[in-house]
């Protein structure tokens, strides 16, 4: 682990509250800055309040009557319920520590963007009606009333956080704002205020199983097709199942892995990885999406998505989840789930069956990330390498904000990289590990609408990307997150062009000798590109 | 205008380098809210403070460019640094192309100081117009090549979502590498738009 900053530089003397009153600074939909308002089909398909056609630009957002009490009663209740909220809500000193951390604050100079002034649109509601001193002083305590401006005011910022949580690396208190964006995008919600491409998402994951709405046939066709081409390369026929009852293991992904590019590729190398071991591992069909936008909408929504991996689980009899690389699925597991939907005792402690390595930190959520196990493969040998088939990337890593911050996943993917490719460069240091820079777009974020605010929210990633391009050469920017292999690409087209972007396990795709290639030797890499010469047999 | 001319402006903005840096720098920051402002002036950090940085190197290339110690694509570069970021964030179109007017004033003012002999500064001035107005219509190329790869993305972005499922339902059709474009490509074909060959032709039409 990178070491957390210390204490006495987290206080910053380059930082002054606004002189003055913050709130008052106006603020305006402007295209390429908001999300589009939630179509009301999907409000009726996940019983969802106030249905209708609006538009974030409309004057009149057609909210609920009592919209005001359905509002304070919902914090109140949050407030009750959850802890961490009212401190939060209580303890911020201002110190401005987390000031310039964010990468929208950093990309767009918006100071509302600052996590503690984001933080603070909430905290002034929660002042003038729960806190004595606002209740009496009013905006000399830092307290505003509750107005349907206000309201606007919160759809615009608190979608313009993307819940990465890095404010909170730096903050002496720990307050996390990613948790008070989730809290106020919930707030929303109870008077139907939702974006739409987050909740045509969660529609579509509850209805049919995944993200993009894409029913089981074409699930199976799809994946089929991606063996098809693992067939061309290395001449080997993978067969992955499908809904098979009594394997062993339950292989999730995010959607993005078997519909996108470059998010294929990732799957590709899953599923060669598997054959090549002789896992007993089935995919489901309904069960087919790892994502879990319902994050990005309420707990609710989120332990409703959520359940259903572990009830596919259930109904297959399988013993453990193995999950793909994805970011927020990961968020979910390992810091809700089992509150939430847990403990799943229905399942086993997972148990690689081919190192024999009992995965004790998963006991209680019995799902394992993939880069846990492909390492810990690696790490016993058990897998033939050839790096030298990914000579022609120079690879750099982004530590995708899920694994790293909320689950601590900073070394697998590195091992692996470093045993599958022979070009590794780091970005600097504080914007790496912990301290890792958004793409921009998470949390719901990664829609066309949104475009222009992705790419000033991206700016600090692509900036140190840019960095170890000028510097290394780098033209490979690898992820562990399929809303990474979605938003980068075009954050590097637009800032940094030249490098591309691909997942972990692409390119152990490509270096993964398989025992069924025989003598073959490969002519081109997972993405059709025609291998550089490496001098003699590529088979070592 | 004679080599001495361009020596002598060289000379002007080698002299008044740092200055006319302090000065400009200080007018783009005009632009942002004053807590942001005081963050991007301060920090120095490339990483913490991007914006803050890369308008400083984009501006730096540009006044090395006039002291002649810079070449014309290290200008372009520079230049690009600028108008890429301001393309995304709250700016009109006009407001882009305004750091370059603010540049040319702060010039202005430094010139008439400096040259107290009207000919002189005329001779100064006219050659730092011409090629001021100059990187103007660049800044307004670049601000927008920047807009139509914003457009560009969106559909780039639009196929890559389910490109493989586009491509199972053949929409996407395959350019391959071997095929020749001319003979390969029909009027229909969409692949290109996410992987335009050389020499095709055809514009995304789904
Ligand atoms: S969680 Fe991330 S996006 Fe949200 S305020 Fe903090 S740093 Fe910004
Ligand atoms: S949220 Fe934390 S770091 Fe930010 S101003 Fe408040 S106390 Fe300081």
């Amino acid at each position: 682990m990178s070491s957390l900053p210390k204490a006495d530089s987290l206080v910053s003397k380059k930082f002054k509250m606004p002189k003055k009153n913050w709130f008052n600074a106006p603020f305006e939909f402007k295209k390429g800055t908001y999300n589009y308002g939630s179509n009301p089909k999907h409000h009726v398909a996940l019983d969802l309040p106030n249905p209708r056609n609006w538009s974030p630009e409309d004057q009149d957002w057609q909210l609920p009557e009592n919209w005001k009490e359905i509002l304070l009663e919902g914090l109140r209740e949050r407030l009750d319920k959850y802890r961490s909220l009212k401190i939060f809500m209580d303890v911020c000193v201002r110190c401005g520590a987390c000031a310039d951390k964010c990468h929208f604050f950093i990309g767009s100079g918006d100071p509302k963007n600052m996590p503690f002034l984001r933080a603070e649109l909430l905290r002034s509601i929660y002042r003038r009606e729960y806190t004595k001193a606002g209740k009496i002083m009013g905006k000399l305590a830092g307290a505003r009333d509750l107005t349907e401006e206000v309201v606007k005011e919160w759809f615009y910022y608190f979608f313009q956080c993307t819940e990465c949580r890095r404010c909170s690396v730096f903050c002496p208190f720990g307050i996390d704002t990613a948790e008070i964006t989730i809290i106020a995008r919930e707030l929303l919600g109870l008077l139907g205020v939702n974006t739409d491409w987050t909740l045509a998402s969660v529609s579509n994951c509850f209805r049919v199983g995944n993200h993009v709405g894409i029913p089981p046939h074409a699930i199976v066709d799809t994946i089929d097709m991606l063996c098809d081409d693992i067939e061309d390369i290395t001449g080997v026929r993978v067969n992955p199942t499908f809904n098979r009852k009594g394997a062993e293991v339950l292989f999730i992904a995010p959607s993005g892995d078997f519909f996108a590019d470059p998010g294929i590729y990732t799957f590709m190398g899953y599923l060669m990885l598997f054959h090549e071991i002789g896992l007993d591992y089935t995919l489901s069909t309904y069960a087919s999406e790892g994502g879990n936008f319902g994050l990005f909408v309420s707990h609710e929504m989120m332990k409703r998505l959520n359940a259903k991996m572990y009830a596919e689980a259930k109904r297959l009899g399988v013993k453990w989840i193995l999950g793909g690389e994805c970011g927020h699925m990961w968020r979910v597991v390992n810091q809700y789930m089992d509150t939430m939907n847990g403990p799943a005792d229905f399942l086993e402690v997972p148990v690689s069956p081919i190192t024999g390595t009992r995965f004790e930190n998963t006991k209680s959520t019995k799902m394992v990330h993939i880069t846990e196990f492909t390492s810990d493969l690696i790490k016993h040998n058990k897998l033939k390498l050839d790096p030298r088939r990914n000579d022609q990337y120079k690879v750099t890593f982004h530590d995708s904000c899920n694994p790293a911050r909320a689950m601590g996943i900073f070394e697998e993917p590195r091992y692996i990289i470093k045993n599958v490719c022979r070009n590794f460069y780091e970005m600097p240091e504080n914007t790496i590990r912990e301290k890792t820079f958004c793409c921009g777009s998470g949390s719901g974020l990664n829609n066309d609408e949104f475009l222009e605010m992705r790419m000033r929210g991206g700016f600090p990633r692509a900036n140190a990307v840019k960095y170890v391009q000028e510097k290394h050469g780098v033209n490979m920017l690898s992820c562990i997150c399929a809303l990474d292999r979605a938003a980068l690409p075009p954050l590097m087209d637009y800032w940094v062009p030249g490098v591309e972007v691909c997942g972990v396990h692409e390119l152990l795709g490509n270096a993964l000798v398989m025992k069924d290639e025989g003598d073959r030797v490969r002519e081109t890499n997972l993405r059709g590109e025609p291998l550089e010469e490496v001098g003699g047999e590529q088979d070592v | 205008m004679g080599r001495q001319d361009l020596e002598n402006l060289r000379g002007f903005f080698q002299k008044y380098k740092a200055s006319v840096m302090d000065s400009w720098f200080e007018s783009i920051l005009s632009n942002y809210p004053p807590e942001a402002a005081r963050i991007i002036k301060r920090e120095k950090d490339p990483f913490t403070n991007p914006v803050g940085y890369n308008l400083r190197l984009g501006m730096e290339g540009i006044l090395n460019w006039f002291a002649g110690e810079a070449n014309q694509q290290d200008v372009l570069v520079s230049l690009d640094k600028i108008i890429r970021i301001r393309a995304v964030q709250d700016f009109p179109p006009s407001q882009t192309v305004i750091v370059l007017i603010s540049f040319k004033q702060i010039v202005e003012k430094q010139m008439t100081k400096e040259f107290r002999n009207q000919d002189l500064l005329w001779k100064n001035w006219r050659l730092f117009d011409e090629e001021i107005d100059r990187l103007m219509l660049e800044a307004m190329d670049i601000y927008a090549e920047c807009r139509e790869k914003l457009s560009q993305i969106k559909v780039d972005e639009a196929n890559k979502r389910v490109f493989s499922l586009l491509r199972k339902a053949n929409v996407l059709v395959d350019c391959s590498e071997e095929s020749e474009v001319s003979s390969s490509c029909s009027d229909s074909c969409n692949s290109c738009e996410i992987e335009k060959k050389e020499g095709c032709k055809n514009e995304f039409t789904s």
